[in-house]
């Protein structure tokens, strides 16, 4: 039963997100018969598939610089990620590197490994979860909060410029003026991670899914004339229900 | 005799809990009706009913033998109800006029009427001789006036019907003398009075007749001039005032295992807290803190602990060497906020079970195996008949009891020389409390120096082998178990030297 | 008067007032304890839709009235997520937010076939007051009437019943409720309130400041205004310095553009001035609190 509840709310904010989305797909004019097929082949088709990869990984990277786990929030991931891109191009002048995507990939799917194993089987794990959950708790039973908020803060920061660096070093190799800021990888990366509650192992699928509808839409404004910017409002919406949710069952739970 | 109010069969439930079951209860005007029982015993509760903030499972109403439906308190005030609340419902950055006339404000042209405020609460204070300055602020006010500004707010309203809650508890004794002659004189007019209360010596002081709760039900229904304070025990309680069972003495021994030396804490405003605090608890006895709430409890407890952060003079030695900041490890720790401090209300109960013990349960540098975290879990369920499906589930979903008897399990195997409780009792029923009475005596005398703080008298009387009286951030009396309340009493209002 | 010096001041004047309006929205709610940092996105949304009536009817005042209307509409969402179902308001913020981004730019593109910036001459822009008979060149309606609005919030606060009623809520909301205040259906109506005013404010900022439409043309004025809230200790005069001050930036800032500063960094300018201004301010009164001593 518990794990009914606890599965509940992705589903609900999914659920509740593409049947909005598909309201407004409707009132706009168009087929989701016809766009969704569209988002689907515009993400996962083929030489589609290396664009969703390559957002995929810069996002779950930033999923990691946000600190939630520790009861933090840390909206400032789009300058931290320039930071870091500005620093891997300035690296990447002085040593060669090799492409992003033959290392990028092994390299955050390997720190989502180290994630979900330090999140729940080492004691640093178990402090940063408990502070997340009741700082007050934590700091009675001798954690060091404030040395832990830090330290969760810091490590955010130096995932959010390794993502800005992996953005930086992969296609098209350059350092462009905007190109870490206007896809919304920081965005992207907070919907995700409050999608699925911070929980390690459920933050990569979830940044999976709104990576395949954020490159996806692209497909579909191609194919169906839908303006890709309806993946912003699907994320704005998970976002809303999943904060609604999750407070209409932190109550229930302590009623 | 002309009835105001009844409650007829009403019951409560919350969770697992039966606050109220089949309650029945009538107040006449113009009488002091008091509600008495032990705490947890549904006072609050029922009250709460009476003015629409909880709403029954069962059972209803009668204002003036009319049914009334109460869906928020504004329904009940609309149906000439009025609340003091025992902490109280006031907004500090208000004055005392707006405070009171606020629901029910007096305007001219579009404006509120500042004088026309002032005028209607310095009436009322002059009809009922409950002084307040209309212009104060209430945060800058002391308890005694803020409670006067709770009941000229009822009273501005009109209420017929005034329920106050446990109005004593941050009285001083000459203070509640004075509420009692209010109250006659407002009885007087015609209003009923629902006194809730625990100390019987204010039932028999001030009430006409007395209602008995006992574990969410009516155990006794009396004329106070036809009672007297055995009977009302044995209604309380469900047995006579006997000395509490036989009591195994404690034996302490050895060089003090906590050592409070000078202990001065001031606040962030620099006013003292506690001023020159010093004692020692020896290993093998319980130590009581006795004190009207705000009295330096919290204040002494986070210094001993060590969560209170630098900034205090005097020391606390724990078997000789000065406390660590931050929580020293070697104090076990029973909170009173049970969801605030002592838990994580959605980690697991293996989680919060853990806390305190993640260091000793980590294999090598980086490893926290689950299996034997849960496996520690299901021992300490086991060893202190925590009640829960699994230790996976939320330990929010437990009942007071149970959660209480988690965080005993969880201090309690910390093997700490020194165990400070807060409030063991509170929120959880009679056989919890017994078990938690037999846990700390099990520690004491396996030569564990307890500090016990507790706001109920007769706990402290129960299981401390000296009680200590803070008063204003001092320690002003040190008693045996076998003083009386009333002489405790008198020490924390001040009035004994 | 001189000419020059009178149009930078109602260029000061005319940058205040959608930062002011929208700040005022949120010095309210935070009066009745919501904390809504959603300013950003209810301006926004409020800026688009009065394009679109405008567009649509050919009137400016329609475009108010419907940006009024639909931004009071869209903090519908913001008032029973954040106050009816208490979810935590800076996650509700960032959803809000981003939903009036991704919203603006998709009708954008299918009620105007396009991105980037809309303007057409069908759109209707404020008039001037001169336009409208008075002897005050260049200056819009909007700038005075925030200007009232300002003062009125601060009358009705302070001095009227439903004003105390607020600040009862806001303060203590258990104690609100024991009363007979019903303080859900206060806090409901500070945040629609409050959308109303983002509604003036986005108006302004598409009809007044200038008249078109572009994505994300809120730039960070809504968390300026956040900012604003935050330092003004909620009362509603105190606003206007920091609110000022991003409006004399912003002028500034346009003037240094004409001068041949690059336009980065004529755009962050206003946002950069304000912040550390604000900051330093922050700082300052906290220095001097404690020698002020207890409150």
């Amino acid at each position: 039963m518990i794990r009914r509840v606890v599965l509940s709310t992705p589903v609900v904010a999914i659920g509740g997100a593409l049947l909005l989305t598909t309201l407004v797909l409707v009132v706009v004019g168009v087929d989701p018969a016809v766009a969704y097929p569209a988002l689907i082949r515009g993400a996962v088709a083929d030489g589609n598939l290396e664009y969703t990869i390559a957002a995929f990984v810069p996002t779950l990277g930033m999923a990691f610089a946000i600190p939630l786990r520790a009861g933090q929030f840390n909206l400032g991931g789009d300058g931290q990620l320039s930071a870091g891109g500005i620093a891997a191009a300035a690296l990447a002048l002085l040593v060669p590197l090799p492409p992003v995507l033959a290392i990028g990939l092994p390299l955050v799917v390997l720190l989502a490994g180290i994630w979900w194993y330090a999140d729940g089987r080492t004691v640093l794990g178990y402090e940063i979860r408990a502070t997340g959950h009741n700082r007050e708790f934590a700091r009675y039973g001798g954690v060091r909060v404030d040395r832990l908020a830090a330290i969760a803060l810091a490590g955010g920061g130096g995932f959010a410029g390794l993502a800005g660096g992996l953005i930086v070093l992969g296609p098209p190799y350059r350092f462009v003026d905007g190109a870490l800021t206007a896809p919304g990888y920081t965005f992207t990366a907070v919907a995700a991670v409050l999608l699925a509650a911070a929980r390690p192992a459920v933050v990569p699928v979830t940044v999976a899914l709104l990576t395949v509808l954020q490159v996806g839409g692209q497909g579909m404004e191609r194919e169906a004339g839908v303006p890709s910017q309806l993946t912003q409002i699907v994320q704005g919406l998970i976002i809303v229900i999943v904060a609604v949710f999750a407070t209409v069952r932190g109550r229930r739970a302590t009623e | 005799m002309e009835l105001a109010a009844e409650l007829v069969g009403v019951t409560k439930r919350f969770g697992p809990v039966l606050a109220n079951d089949g309650v029945d209860l009538a107040v006449a005007r113009g009488e002091v009706h008091a509600v008495v029982g032990e705490n947890g015993a549904g006072k609050s509760t029922l009250m709460s009913v009476l003015y629409g903030l909880h709403r029954p499972d069962s059972g209803h109403v009668l204002r003036a033998g009319q049914r009334i439906r109460l869906r928020s308190p504004a329904d009940a005030i609309r149906h000439g109800l009025g609340m003091v609340h025992q902490r109280f419902r006031l907004f500090p950055d208000l004055t005392v006029a707006e405070n009171v006339v606020i629901g029910a404000e007096p305007v001219t042209a579009g404006r509120l009427d500042r004088a026309a405020a002032h005028r209607a609460v310095t009436d009322l204070s002059d009809r009922y001789g409950l002084r307040a300055d209309p212009s104060a602020r209430v945060g800058t006010l002391p308890v005694g006036v803020r409670q006067r500004v709770e009941i000229l707010r009822a009273l501005h309203r009109r209420a017929e019907v005034l329920i106050l809650d446990e109005p004593t508890a941050v009285l001083t004794p000459g203070e509640a003398d004075r509420l009692f002659e209010v109250l006659r004189t407002v009885a007087a007019t015609g209003v009923a009075i629902l006194l809730v209360t625990h100390k019987l010596t204010e039932v028999l002081a001030a009430s006409d007749r007395v209602t008995v709760l006992r574990q969410g039900r009516v155990t006794g229904r009396f004329t106070t001039a036809g009672t007297d304070a055995d009977e009302l025990v044995h209604a309380m309680i469900g047995r006579s005032l006997t000395p509490p069972a036989p009591r195994r003495l404690a034996r302490p021994d050895g060089a003090p295992a906590l050592g409070v030396q000078d202990l001065t804490v001031r606040d962030g405003d620099d006013v003292p807290r506690l001023t020159a605090v010093s004692f020692a608890v020896r290993p093998g006895e319980i130590v009581g803190i006795a004190g009207v709430a705000g009295s330096g409890q919290r204040e002494l407890i986070d210094a001993v602990t060590g969560l209170r952060p630098p900034g205090e003079s005097g020391r606390i030695l724990l078997d000789g060497l000065p406390v660590r900041q931050g929580r020293d490890p070697r104090v076990a720790y029973v909170p009173e906020d049970r969801h605030g401090r002592a838990t994580a209300p959605e980690l697991s109960l293996a989680e919060d079970l853990l806390m305190g013990a993640q260091h000793r349960l980590a294999r090598g540098r980086f490893g926290l195996p689950s299996a034997a975290v849960r496996a520690r879990a299901r021992d300490l369920s086991e060893r202190f008949a925590i009640s829960a499906a699994s230790v996976d589930i939320p330990i929010s979903a437990l009942s007071g009891g149970n959660a209480q008897k988690a965080v005993l399990a969880r201090e309690l195997t910390r093997e700490s020389r020194v165990i400070v409780v807060e409030e063991p009792s509170q929120g959880v029923d009679v056989g919890v409390r017994e078990r938690v009475h037999a846990l700390l005596i099990e520690a004491r005398d396996r030569g564990t120096a307890v500090l016990l703080q507790s706001s109920e008298l007769a706990e402290l009387r129960e299981l401390a082998d000296r009680i200590l009286v803070l008063f204003e951030g001092r320690l002003v009396a040190e008693f045996t178990p076998d003083a009386t309340e009333a002489r405790l009493g008198q020490a924390m209002t001040g009035v004994l030297p | 008067m001189n000419l020059l010096e009178f149009s930078f001041l109602s260029g000061v004047l005319t940058a205040t007032a959608p930062v002011l309006l929208a700040a005022l929205g949120g010095l309210i709610c935070q009066v009745a304890g919501v904390f809504n940092i959603a300013l950003e996105g209810q301006l926004l949304w409020g800026a688009f839709t009065a394009v679109v009536v405008s567009d649509l009817t050919g009137s400016a005042w329609a475009g108010v009235l419907g940006a009024v209307a639909a931004t009071v509409l869209f903090s519908g969402l913001l008032s029973a997520a954040s106050v009816a179902w208490r979810a935590d308001p800076i996650v509700v913020a960032v959803g809000v937010t981003l939903l009036a981004l991704g919203l603006t730019a998709f009708l954008m593109r299918q009620i105007f076939g396009s991105g980037g910036t809309y303007t057409s001459p069908d759109l209707a822009g404020l008039p001037t007051l001169a336009e409208l008979g008075l002897d005050v060149p260049v200056l819009g309606p909007l700038v005075p009437l925030a200007a009232v609005l300002v003062a009125a919030t601060a009358w009705r606060l302070g001095r009227t019943r439903s004003g105390l009623r607020v600040r009862g809520v806001g303060q203590h909301r258990e104690a609100a409720e024991a009363a007979g205040l019903r303080a859900g259906a206060y806090r409901h109506g500070v945040v629609l309130v409050a959308g109303a005013l983002c509604g003036l404010a986005g108006a302004q900022l598409a009809l007044g400041n200038v008249t078109l439409f572009s994505e994300c043309m809120s730039a960070g004025r809504g968390w300026i205004a956040v900012v604003a809230v935050m330092l003004s200790g909620v009362l509603p005069g105190r606003l206007l310095p920091a609110c000022l001050l991003f409006g004399v930036a912003e002028a500034v800032g346009f003037r240094l553009q004409g001068a041949g500063l690059p336009q980065q960094a004529a755009d962050a300018a206003p946002y950069v001035i304000t912040l550390v201004a604000l900051v330093l301010a922050a700082v300052a009164a906290r220095r001097r609190a404690p020698e002020k001593g207890s409150t």
